[in-house]
């Protein structure tokens, strides 16, 4: 149609041989491209500190809660869903949520957790609240990642008492849960991607407070026994250790430090040892990660032996042993009111 | 090059192509296991630590000299490092140089546990300096206001003394301060409230503070100076260095990849030329293939779709291919035929050893033959084929197979005997032609010679059988003639040979005799096949056949005298009165031996050279005797011959038209010489001319025939025309309008021969005529047959009541005179009166008439 005459034509049998021959230039183009490329520079650059980002809205030892991170909202579905699956456990009768329980501050409100049979734990179950934000998990912090946490309780004896394997294949069996799986992760249903997926979950489980708003500037947010109970903390150097965006959870800390609290205890059990166990350093005997007092006012009992029933006591017990004072009552009251404040408002 | 060489060139160059593409991916892989992502990872993340690093200890000093209160920033630095560590291992496990970073990550624990240590420690130092502090004023609060009860210690030196710890640690004060300490606790414990609390818990503070402050300041300096970040640094330089080894190995590969491409680049280009020259001879040599295929392809359309059988067999003989026109003439499929000799198969059995020897000389020495041969189909039907065969050679000049080419001739064969029948055959009746009588007569003639036996050559017509062509036409006559051959042909024996010579003239060859009598006796036959009437048209027809019988050896030694002896014997039968059969008679031939062409062409000269002379025979009243009239004959006077007789030239001239000027010439001639007669004053009532049927068909005959009334003068009821039988029957109508017309004019219509035609009596009452000639067959025997003389009175009765006249001719005896008066016969002719003469005696009749 509008091929132009002669154009193409003179091309005719020779198509094929020219069309090789302008192949063969371009390749050779490219191999003299790739091998005389320019080196890349050879000596490290010098390393220069960074600037530091802190944002906090008043001068206080005590942090804001960040905001919820942005995730694959598909796998936080998923994560959500895996909490609650009772699948992972040895005879279908816990989840995650079992003894997390989020209606409830994130724990049982038990001492000691109830494994499958009816077996008891041996420690007291922490919040799985701003869980995210604490520096490792678990009392004597032998989870550095919360993906690492998810691990222990679905295969210790006394909680769900199961096996990973058979976990996947119970969950693979399940067609609609793999499709989702092979959506989501490119190697599909996997003991880490159940992991991964309820650890992203739990990652969205913050609870801002009133404190938070105080914190970020609202001075209504608290009241004034509040703020006088928040000045008693600092006072009394609670905010020695709870202190952070997570009002602890941040470092170890010995269990008695001013007062020997196993002393007068009587039998010690395994979790007593606290980070011992996991360093077997005379130094780390009855070493704790220092709990979050986020919440705490629904977490009771407290303490990894769940020693403390009420707040009052649990307040009590740390300036006792913790400070080195026996607290008068109007302080811990205050205290205890300020804690309060600490509770994700729509919890309570 | 051949192509075989350009094939297996082809295939080395793709194998070193291929050799060459192997050894760039693997140049390439040596050449790329340097990566650039990697070393730009290491890089940033080494960076990143080294801050990060700073931070660290930046915010452990902050943390120390609680100028930050918080340890999340500390935590989130430390697990940066720990990422970022992590990273690194990966980056460098991935450049195979994991263990550099080994004793970097041992470092960096041993740094976190000390961080943890430092955390917990600093937290509790932390909480006990601050107490300490606030207690000791308390304290000094309350001795100042002497509310202190007694101090075995100096307070004020003790907490200056602490706080001088708490600022700069020292080995030596510590166990004094230990013991200063422990001696307040015990000292206070008498103390009222609050004193007591404030200072055991003082003392408390104060005991933890010396026990772990060194141990926190230890700490620091651990942490400050760990050979992580050195250690790091060590492991980042190795890693360059062995970057460095690895990307100059990745150079010297890639130059290899340059040469190694060039050489591809090289092959590939022979590759292509190769290819394109080969394309280019494949082009040409597939337009070859192209025009041979489409030769093949027609030559395959030729042998598929020849009319002609063809066989293909190779140099031994044996069939390679056979065409379907083979199958179609000889019955043998193809697989059948394969692998066979054509002579096992075909052989008929008709030729001789030689045959097939002159056959394969002449295949060896001409390389092709042709001819007649009969072989046998499948069916085991013999046929005749026209074979060729063709010598195919090579160019070594060697037989390599042979071609034959056949086609079933039978139906040329056929269409041979055909045209072979039809020369030797008359295709009306499918009897002999004259050449094959010849042919046979001459054969047979030779056969005879030799055994000294007898022959016998009839010759036959059919008695008037002209008359039945003139009136009923030539399909009738066609017709009549294949029936009589048909009847001829149910008496002839086997081995005689009957034919048609033309016309209605017939031969029959009885080619071996005993005698005259069997000769007779089949023409005695023959004869008798005309009893029964013939059914033609609608008309019952009865002919005869008169017969001329001549002997070999007697009557002739040769064809043509047998022939010409058989003629004239027939001729004598048919004067004799037709209807029967003569042997010749040596004696009757007349020397000369006229043959009749001669006669037609002397016929024709005989009217101009007035060789015609008409004789008059008077007729009389039977009862009177009185000469009433004369009937005008014709006679040919010819020089040579002599007086020929009616019965010899009147067919002639009836065949050859000579009758229609001949019979006006006798037309005129009698009426002349009627006129002349009463000129002279003889007075004879009538004259009777005889007409020919051919002249009667002249359209304007009746013309004609007042013309020359008017001509000559004659009064016309002086006429009398005498017409055969046989007229009756043709173009009734026609006829009876110039009957009509010539008696209106006074001419008299008289019937001549009458009961010898095949017009019944019945005929005679539609026509328009005076007087009934009674044939002279009636008359002889009217003496002794009974029948004629029935006949006779049958015919006089009939006329009579028709009111007719009768006359008879013929009458030889009295008896005859006087029978038919008795029946009534009005006039008489013939001997017993007078013979018929040029100049007739008249008045003797008359006298006769008068005795």
């Amino acid at each position: 149609m509008f091929r132009i005459p002669g154009l193409f034509t003179p091309l005719g049998r020779y198509r094929w041989p020219l069309a090789g021959g302008g192949l063969l230039v371009l390749l050779f183009g490219l191999l003299l491209n790739l091998v005389f490329r320019p080196d890349v520079p050879q000596e490290p650059v010098s390393a220069s500190a960074s600037g530091r980002t802190g944002e906090t809205v008043r001068n206080e030892p005590l942090l804001p809660l960040p905001n919820v991170p942005s995730l694959n909202p598909a796998k936080v579905t998923l994560g959500k869903q895996l909490f609650h699956d009772t699948r992972l456990s040895k005879d279908g009768s816990l989840s995650c949520a079992s003894c997390h329980d989020l209606l409830h501050g994130g724990v049982d409100g038990l001492p000691h957790s109830r494994g499958v049979g009816g077996a008891e734990g041996p420690i007291n179950a922490p919040t799985v609240f701003n869980a995210s934000l604490n520096f490792r998990q678990f009392w004597d912090g032998r989870a550095a990642t919360l993906e690492a946490q998810a691990a222990g309780p679905v295969t210790n004896p006394l909680e769900m008492a199961t096996t990973w394997p058979e976990v996947v294949s119970r969950l693979k069996a399940d067609r609609e849960l793999s499709r989702q799986f092979d959506d989501l992760y490119p190697d599909g249903l996997t003991e880490a991607n159940v992991r991964s997926a309820i650890a992203d979950f739990e990652r969205t489980l913050l609870t801002p407070s009133r404190f938070d708003r105080w914190l970020r500037g609202d001075e209504l947010a608290l009241n004034e026994a509040e703020k006088q109970g928040y000045a008693l903390f600092k006072k009394h150097g609670c905010i020695a250790c709870h202190q952070g965006v997570n009002v602890g959870g941040n470092l170890y800390q010995r269990f008695g430090i001013m007062r020997d609290y196993f002393a007068g205890k009587g039998k010690l059990t395994d979790a007593d040892l606290g980070r011992f166990s996991q360093t077997q350093k005379q130094e780390d005997r009855h070493l704790f990660k220092v709990p979050s007092l986020r919440n705490s006012a629904l977490t009771a009992p407290y303490f990894h032996d769940a020693s403390a029933i009420t707040l009052e006591q649990a307040v009590s017990v740390m300036g006792l042993y913790q400070l080195g004072v026996t607290l008068p009552e109007a302080d811990v009251k205050a205290i205890v009111t300020f804690l309060h404040s600490l509770t994700g408002e729509g919890l309570q | 090059m051949s192509e075989l060489q350009h094939v297996r060139l082809l295939r080395r160059l793709w194998l070193v192509a291929g050799l060459l593409m192997l050894m760039l991916v693997l140049l390439y892989n040596l050449g790329n296991s340097y990566r650039e992502e990697h070393r730009l990872r290491v890089e940033l993340n080494m960076q990143e630590i080294t801050a990060l690093n700073t931070r660290l200890h930046l915010d452990t000093l902050l943390l120390r000299h609680r100028q930050q209160l918080s340890y999340d920033d500390l935590n989130q630095v430390a697990q940066e490092v720990d990422i970022r560590l992590k990273t690194l291992e990966q980056a460098f496990a991935a450049q195979d140089m994991a263990p550099l970073l080994q004793e970097a990550r041992q470092q960096w624990t041993e740094k976190q546990q000390n961080l943890e240590r430092f955390k917990q420690l600093n937290a509790a130092l932390g909480n006990s300096e601050y107490h300490f502090v606030n207690l000791a004023s308390d304290l000094q609060g309350l001795q100042h206001r002497g509310q202190l009860p007694t101090l075995k210690i100096d307070l004020d030196a003790l907490i200056s003394s602490m706080l001088v710890f708490m600022q700069r640690t020292s080995d030596e004060q510590r166990p004094r301060l230990q013991e200063q300490l422990e001696a307040l606790g015990t000292n206070a414990q008498p103390w009222p409230h609050p004193a007591k609390e404030y200072a055991q818990t003082l003392a408390t503070h104060g005991q933890l503070i010396l026990s772990t402050q060194q141990r926190v300041g230890q700490l620091v300096q651990e942490i400050y100076q760990s050979p992580f970040l050195p250690t790091l640094d060590k492991a980042y330089r190795n890693y360059h260095q062995q970057l460095g080894q690895q990307l100059e190995r990745a150079a010297f590969f890639r130059l290899l990849m340059l040469l190694v491409s060039l050489l591809l680049v090289l092959t590939l280009a022979l590759i292509m030329l190769r290819l394109y020259r080969t394309a280019r001879s494949l082009e040409a040599s597939l337009d070859d293939m192209r025009r041979a295929e489409a030769r093949l392809n027609l030559a395959a359309s030729v042998f598929d779709n020849l009319s002609e059988a063809m066989t293909i067999t190779d140099a031994r003989g044996l069939i390679q291919s056979v065409n379907p026109a083979f199958t179609a003439v000889t019955g043998f499929s193809e697989a059948e035929a394969i692998g066979h000799k054509p002579g096992d198969l075909l052989a008929s059995g008709q030729h001789d050893a030689t045959f097939y020897a002159s056959m394969w000389h002449a295949l060896h020495t001409t390389g092709n033959w042709q001819g007649e041969i009969f072989n046998r189909r499948k069916n085991g039907e013999i046929f005749p084929e026209w074979l060729s065969i063709t010598a195919v050679r090579n160019a070594e000049r060697q037989v390599v197979q042979y071609i034959a080419l056949f086609s079933d001739i039978t139906e040329r064969k056929e269409a041979e005997a055909y045209i072979h029948h039809l020369a030797y055959h008359d295709p009306l009746t499918g009897l002999a032609n004259r050449l094959l009588f010849n042919d046979r007569l001459d054969q047979a003639l030779k056969q005879v010679h030799r055994t000294r036996r007898s022959l016998a050559v009839l010759m036959f017509d059919l008695d008037r059988f002209k008359s039945v062509n003139d009136s009923l036409g030539h399909s009738s006559g066609d017709k009549l003639l294949r029936e009589v051959a048909q009847r001829f042909k149910s008496v002839i024996r086997e081995g005689d040979t009957l034919a048609r010579l033309g016309g209605d003239e017939f031969a029959l060859l009885m080619s071996e005799i005993r005698g005259q009598t069997d000769a007779a006796s089949l023409a005695a036959s023959l004869l008798s096949k005309f009893e029964k009437s013939i059914e033609l048209d609608g008309h019952e027809i009865f002919t005869s056949t008169s017969i001329g019988i001549a002997i070999y050896p007697q009557d002739g030694e040769t064809a043509e005298e047998l022939i010409r002896h058989a003629d004239l014997a027939l001729y004598a039968a048919k004067d004799a009165g037709r209807a029967a059969f003569r042997f010749h008679v040596p004696g009757e031939t007349p020397q000369t031996g006229i043959e009749r062409l001669d006669l037609e062409s002397a016929l024709r000269h005989a009217v101009t050279r007035n060789q015609l002379i008409l004789y008059y025979q008077p007729q009389v009243d039977a009862n009177t005797g009185q000469i009433l009239s004369v009937e005008a004959l014709l006679r040919w006077q010819h020089p040579i011959l002599g007086l020929v007789p009616p019965g010899q030239f009147i067919p002639i001239a009836e065949s050859s038209n000579l009758i229609n000027p001949i019979g006006a010439w006798c037309l005129r001639t009698a009426c002349a010489q009627m006129v002349a007669w009463r000129q002279a004053g003889i007075d004879i009532g009538r004259v009777a001319v005889n007409v020919s049927v051919r002249q009667l068909r002249q359209p304007t005959f009746a013309a004609d025939v007042l013309d020359i009334i008017d001509e000559t003068g004659i009064d016309p009821q002086r006429l009398e025309l005498e017409l055969t039988e046989s007229m009756l029957s043709e173009d009734t109508e026609r006829t009876f309008h110039i009957f009509t017309t010539l008696r209106e004019h006074g001419v008299r219509i008289a019937i001549d021969d009458f009961g010898t035609g095949y017009s019944s009596l019945s005929y005679l009452a539609r026509y328009p005529v005076d007087i009934v000639k009674i044939d002279q067959s009636f008359v002889r025997g009217l003496a002794h047959d009974v029948e004629a003389r029935s006949i006779v009175q049958a015919i006089i009765l009939l006329a009579h009541g028709l009111h007719m006249e009768t006359i008879a001719e013929g009458v030889e005896t009295e008896v005859q005179r006087q029978c038919l008066t008795q029946l009534g016969c009005d006039s008489l002719q013939g001997y017993l009166f007078a013979r018929p003469s040029p100049s007739p005696d008249l008045r003797g009749a008359g006298l006769h008439e008068e005795l």
